[in-house]
């Protein structure tokens, strides 16, 4: 969640500019980007029939893009346990020690934490095959 | 028009369309209305000729807050490409931080062996920590440098415009959909229409257009006369339209004329799709003239009811 809430903040570096506004028409106030959007109109379908209010531009300037960002970490948080190697001390050269494990992990037997990358179960481990057994 | 506005059904609006060429060519433009929870509605289109060089065109601007835009097709490209370069120049580095290293085989090897704690080094960690708050840092840089750039923003299509009406014409003209039909081999769409004529003149029925298609009554000189020659042909019915009751309406009269609406424009412009849906609707604008050829509009609307069989 950290990580997606980081997106609106860093692309507001680039999308600032385009929020300053203009006048148009010698009535509207309007952003820079609306006059963009406006002015350089893309003449494909879909885009040109969607100057409307609904899922344009103020879908992606709106409170919907911190609520997107928060969620956007949580989507990938929950999409798999396939995150980075935990990093764990050890130098090369020296072997893993017993009680090198973060709580609530198991070894597999193969050096791979489980729930982290995908594994194959030790056919001699007795965790897993008590796991085995209690159908986990 | 940029900002969003409403529109009073029944009034009548000026629009102006100014275009300013870009890109040389000859392009087929239409102007556009944009109307939430319906579409955009198209007016008639028309072909223009685009001269010159696209490589001289510029759209020099002054912000409100004072802003100078020399070109508004590259205003902030240069921080756009700066920013993305930053974090692929970053991302890039990061991978090859690791692509330096042994990659899936001994990895794989040493996992196998359970040297796994060895495949991450303290130099490593540092690194990475280094790299998340040099990141940290530059978002944080990078978020408070806009604000002092740039203090004044507004939201995204947030305007509101308000456009005036024309003066409401004092005298009107009253019309009602009692029945319409569409006959789908035959291509024509007919109406029963109850009509009331509101002003002090009498009123003869002299056009049914929708959705641009225009259904002019040939038999009176002043709706003929209403059709622009530059119109676009295939939008105007060669048959016209046909009115079972000519005879002008008196003024204060109620009326109900049958008219029909006969052409394939129908089906050319894709405005007969009714088979496919059970609430079937339309609307049209009858223009009315007096003898004296002022126009009077009314507009109608109701459900139309397809016939397959001829």
């Amino acid at each position: 969640m950290a990580f997606g809430l980081m997106f609106p903040v860093a692309n507001w570096t680039m999308l600032a500019a385009y929020r300053v506004p203009v006048e148009v028409m010698g009535t509207d106030v309007a952003s820079v980007a609306d006059l963009i959007g406006y002015s350089f109109t893309p003449t494909r379908t879909p885009e040109y029939l969607r100057i409307i209010e609904r899922g344009t531009l103020r879908t992606l300037g709106g409170h919907s893009t911190t609520v997107a960002a928060f969620y956007a970490g949580r989507g990938q948080r929950r999409a798999g346990n396939y995150g980075p190697l935990p990093a764990v001390r050890g130098l090369a050269g020296q072997p893993p020690r017993t009680g090198d494990r973060l709580p609530g992990e198991r070894h597999t037997g193969t050096g791979v934490r489980e729930g982290r990358l995908v594994h194959q179960r030790g056919a001699h481990d007795p965790v897993d095959q008590a796991g085995d057994r209690a159908g986990i | 028009m940029i900002q969003s506005t409403k529109l009073e059904t029944g009034r009548e609006y000026e629009f102006r369309t100014v275009l300013r060429g870009r890109i040389p060519g000859r392009h087929h433009v239409h102007p556009m209305l944009n109307v939430r929870d319906a579409g955009p509605l198209l007016g008639p289109g028309t072909w223009i000729e685009v001269t010159g060089s696209h490589a001289d065109f510029r759209l020099p601007l002054t912000t409100l807050t004072g802003d100078r835009i020399d070109d508004l097709q590259t205003w902030g490209v240069n921080t756009v490409l700066l920013w993305h370069g930053l974090w692929m120049a970053t991302a890039a580095g990061w991978l090859l931080w690791w692509l330096r290293r042994p990659l899936f085989a001994p990895r794989y090897a040493a996992l196998k062996a359970g040297f796994e704690d060895a495949l991450i080094t303290p130099l490593d960690l540092k690194v990475g920590v280094g790299l998340l708050l040099g990141t940290l840092l530059v978002v944080s840089a990078g978020y408070h440098w806009p604000n002092a750039s740039f203090p004044r923003t507004v939201p995204l299509q947030a305007g509101k415009a308000k456009v005036e009406p024309l003066p409401a014409p004092a005298e009107r003209v009253h019309a009602k959909v009692v029945k319409a039909t569409y006959d789908v081999p035959g291509r024509s769409l007919r109406a029963q229409v109850k009509v009331t004529n509101g002003t002090s003149r009498p009123v003869s029925l002299g056009e049914f257009t929708s959705a641009n298609l225009r259904f002019a009554n040939r038999a009176l000189p002043a709706a003929m006369a209403a059709v622009a020659t530059d119109y676009p042909r295939e939008l105007v019915a060669h048959n016209g339209l046909q009115i079972d009751n000519s005879t002008p309406i008196k003024p204060g009269e109620t009326r109900t004329v049958a008219i029909e609406m006969t052409d394939a424009a129908w089906e050319v412009e894709r405005l007969a799709a009714l088979l496919n849906d059970p609430d079937s609707r339309f609307g049209a604008l009858l223009f009315f003239y007096d003898a004296e050829g002022n126009r009077h509009i009314a507009s109608i609307s109701g459900p139309v009811v397809p016939r397959c069989l001829p």
